[in-house]
């Protein structure tokens, strides 16, 4: 059963439920502290649980007052918890060996096959796209660099980006 | 952010080159935003890849433009090298499309894979590929954690500090703010700022980001750029 609060903000009255707020903004934190922490720390789904049990607390709590968006709400207890999370990390590790990362054993298998997919789509890419991407994502640059060493403007550099990452999807709707 | 970031702002966020607080912005954007948030996260797997196994991708492929690059006459040996002052008012100067010039630069390239083909490529034979050898995935998505200094200083910092990564063997350190701008390649994880940086370091922003590279001078991870103050 889901559970609703109602909330009455600046906006006015706000209902939330918390399951279907749950699944839509728990992929959205997944992925900043994955940005945050990486992908191959072991802890950053356990950060993720902490968030959203920390934010179905403070919802219930009533110290969600409603006067932010949900959406900046969370992202305000996102960063704060990264923020904890590295400052309590440096604190023990400091010092001590570092713990081997540990792939995500949940989705590994289906992304290492889309990042199959999509390694070898790059692969076949004409080579005028395919260099923009290595330029650009691989080496770095900017996208003035990237016109500067292939001697176009950044602008089409910024179309041949668009246009390479046109193509790839494409490869995914098939 | 009320707006929707644009292409070229998405991307400077996933490869690190927005500032900590015009990051905070965007992500506080995407946190109320599913349609930026789809295309974010869509993009961000193509820049991981990309990074996790660019190596392979780019050396493996037809074409592959690993090596007429990295050996740029220009460039310090290093990834992201800078480019002499006239080399950019030349370019600039002439516009972005010197049609003659794409010829002879075309005609360069030929010539340059020519010299690749006869006198490189053996070589990479007998020596294998210098990638496939040091290709440990998990590695390569590991991310550079910044330790010190952050927000709000009391004084100018006497070094900078970050978290080792594995497999990297040199780090390079960048810092810019109002008055001052300072780089360093280090093999240890915490950079001393000279003596008389620290007493340039005036009040205000300062940013600083890392870079690791591996033996091969492959970069492996760049941390975001991240800001400290130091109050007046």
């Amino acid at each position: 059963m889901s559970k609703t609060f109602e909330i009455t903000g600046k906006a006015g009255p706000m209902a939330i439920d918390l399951d279907e707020m749950i699944r839509q903004y728990r992929p959205i934190v997944g992925f900043k502290v994955k940005k945050a922490l990486g992908g191959g720390n072991p802890d950053w789904e356990d950060v993720v649980d902490e968030i959203m049990m920390q934010t179905v607390e403070k919802i219930k709590s009533g110290e969600f007052r409603g006067d932010s968006s949900v959406g900046t709400f969370i992202y305000t207890i996102t960063a704060r918890r990264i923020i904890d999370y590295i400052r309590q990390k440096t604190r023990v590790l400091k010092g001590a060996p570092e713990v081997p990362a540990l792939p995500d054993p949940h989705d590994q298998v289906e992304r290492n096959e889309r990042a199959e997919r999509l390694a070898q789509a790059i692969k076949r890419l004409r080579p005028k796209f395919r260099d923009v991407l290595y330029l650009y994502y691989y080496k770095d640059l900017s996208r003035l660099e990237v016109a500067l060493e292939l001697g176009i403007s950044p602008a089409k550099v910024s179309e041949r980006v668009n246009y390479a990452r046109k193509l790839l999807r494409k490869t995914f709707d098939r | 952010m009320k707006e929707c970031p644009n292409e070229e702002r998405i991307d400077r966020y996933l490869t690190g080159r927005l500032t900590e607080s015009e990051s905070a912005e965007l992500e506080e954007h995407y946190f109320n935003c599913s349609t930026c948030f789809q295309k974010i996260s869509e993009r961000n797997e193509l820049v991981e890849v990309i990074r996790d196994r660019g190596a392979e991708i780019f050396e493996g492929a037809a074409g592959s433009p690993v090596h007429s690059w990295k050996k740029a006459p220009w460039k310090d040996g290093r990834d992201g090298g800078i480019f002499p002052p006239d080399r950019w008012k030349e370019t600039l100067s002439k516009g972005f499309l010197p049609r003659v010039s794409r010829w002879v630069t075309a005609a360069a390239a030929a010539a340059l894979l020519l010299v690749a083909v006869l006198v490189l490529i053996p070589k990479f034979k007998i020596t294998g590929p210098e990638f496939a050898s040091t290709g440990d995935e998990t590695v390569r998505g590991e991310s550079l954690i910044l330790v010190s200094p952050l927000g709000e200083v009391k004084a100018g910092p006497s070094a900078l500090e970050w978290k080792p990564i594995s497999a990297a063997v040199e780090y390079r350190v960048d810092l810019s703010g109002p008055e001052t701008l300072w780089t360093s390649v280090t093999p240890a994880t915490k950079a001393d700022l000279p003596e008389n940086m620290k007493g340039r370091m005036k009040p205000g922003l300062y940013q600083w980001q890392v870079k690791a590279y591996s033996a091969q001078g492959i970069l492996l991870a760049v941390s975001p750029k991240v800001e400290f103050k130091i109050p007046d």
